[in-house]
């Protein structure tokens, strides 16, 4: 381990930085793989097999058996009202038609097909992660922000949120005290004598989001899903965060 | 050691008279003055005989317990004894009830007509071979799925404790800070993912009543 390595060698003094990688998790499900489209109706087709016959189906063989006695000819007299009464097809035409009347909400929002990056509300099965530019470097990374004498690193994570973020506590949930992940970043032998510092180590803590919130207007931020991350964070710091970030397909 | 005497006499219409006697009878005397409470009668010690009586006492001698038949007693024991077993067996009753399910406790009319209900169906055997083939696919994705889901485990895992070492090298007090627990993470709950997302100004028509029976 890197760590244990350079603690062995001298004191040394690190810069310490809490960063929060804030996710918004998925709204709807992904779409089934084809086993499990095989499976579920592979079930569902044997379940019915052994059901037994509901009140519904009871009743459309008795409209049958009525329609057929009333195609033969005798007609029974007992029941005047047989040609008025719902049979449990017209029951059923109706229920259907009333379903089609609701349309569920699309599965693909309109932010998906503009690809506006800003939107929470784009790829609804996949996880979203919070990324801000850094303003002189132009580099996409995680909102960070330095350790200040006193606090926690979770606290140091949360106001580093606030600061990019205007969003009230209760719209977003921290995963624990613990951090989830590291990335070091060691400075060169020269700016390492001039600030006093090996480098700087970057602790992550996870968090979610519960509902929306607004940003703040003068940072560059985006909502990215997985392979996104890929084209804009640096290959070094990606492979850090993506050390505990959950798999998807 | 002195003994009290108790007179009563119809003349002085139920007033206590308190004497003191020695104990032995050869040498009587009255004691003057030897106060017990406010109801004592003095007495002169010149004139033994010559009794002086206090005030009259302004209460009556306690009236006789009236004696109770123990049998009657007995019996009035007994019935509320068995008041008491019977309101404690009533209640041992009622915590033997379990609250029922309806799945289970089917209804007296639908199991007769159980076989009016019946499908008449038999599984056609390709559609066996199918369901087979298809369960064993699906025996080894799920598998595979649960290896992975493993393994990610394992990689945040190991993640988590590498990044909560390296505090530790820098900082023991930011390092106990960060393994104490998160009481406001428990109870946890998330509204998992649906088939498709809510809608937006959706208007719930008509109106919800819950009619879930309470089990006591």
């Amino acid at each position: 381990m890197s760590s244990a390595t350079t603690s062995s060698s001298s004191p040394q003094k690190w810069e310490l930085l809490g960063a929060i990688c804030l996710e918004r998790t998925p709204i709807i499900v992904p779409p089934m793989t084809e086993i499990e489209q095989q499976i579920s109706e592979m079930i569902e087709k044997f379940d019915n097999m052994r059901s037994l016959k509901s009140n519904h189906e009871l009743r459309h063989e008795e409209d049958k058996k009525l329609q057929k006695m009333a195609a033969d000819g005798n007609q029974d007299d007992s029941n005047p009202d047989a040609a008025t009464r719902q049979t449990a097809q017209d029951f059923e035409d109706a229920c259907n038609e009333e379903f089609l009347k609701f349309k569920p909400a699309p599965r693909t929002t309109a932010e998906d097909l503009s690809g506006d990056q800003k939107s929470t509300n784009r790829k609804l099965d996949k996880h979203l992660l919070f990324v801000v530019q850094e303003k002189e470097k132009k580099v996409w990374k995680l909102p960070e922000s330095r350790w200040r004498e006193g606090e926690t690193l979770r606290e140091t994570a949360e106001r580093a949120l606030r600061e990019y973020v205007k969003t009230p506590d209760t719209s977003v949930r921290v995963l624990g005290n613990a951090p989830w992940g590291v990335h070091t970043i060691k400075y060169p032998s020269s700016v390492r004598q001039k600030l006093g510092f090996t480098g700087v180590k970057v602790f992550f803590f996870k968090a979610q989001l519960l509902s929306s919130c607004t940003t703040c207007s003068d940072i560059e931020y985006n909502w990215l899903g997985r392979e996104e991350l890929r084209n804009s964070l640096e290959p070094e710091y990606l492979r850090s965060v993506s050390k505990f970030l959950i798999d998807e397909d | 050691m002195n003994k009290i005497l108790r007179f009563t006499s119809l003349h002085f219409n139920s007033i206590l008279f308190l004497i003191f006697f020695n104990n032995s009878f050869s040498n009587y005397r009255i004691r003057e003055s030897l106060v017990l409470s406010s109801r004592m009668i003095c007495t002169n010690i010149y004139f033994p005989t010559f009794l002086q009586v206090s005030t009259p006492l302004l209460a009556e001698p306690m009236k006789k317990k009236k004696k109770m038949d123990p049998q009657i007693l007995k019996a009035r024991e007994e019935r509320k004894k068995k008041r008491i077993e019977k309101s404690i067996k009533k209640l041992e009753k009622n915590v033997k009830q379990l609250k029922p399910i309806e799945e289970i406790d089917l209804s007296i009319s639908l199991q007769k007509e159980k076989w009016t209900r019946e499908r008449a169906e038999t599984v056609p055997e390709p559609l066996l071979r199918q369901r087979q083939n298809i369960l064993k696919a699906w025996c080894t994705y799920k598998y595979q799925q649960h290896l992975q889901e493993m393994k990610m485990v394992d990689r945040i895992g190991t993640s988590q404790s590498r990044a909560l070492e390296q505090l530790r090298e820098i900082s023991e007090n930011l390092y106990i800070g960060a393994i104490q627990t998160d009481s406001t993470l428990l109870p946890f709950t998330a509204v998992g993912p649906s088939s498709t997302p809510p809608l937006n100004n959706y208007e719930v028509d008509g109106e919800y009543m819950d009619e879930t029976p309470k089990w006591k």
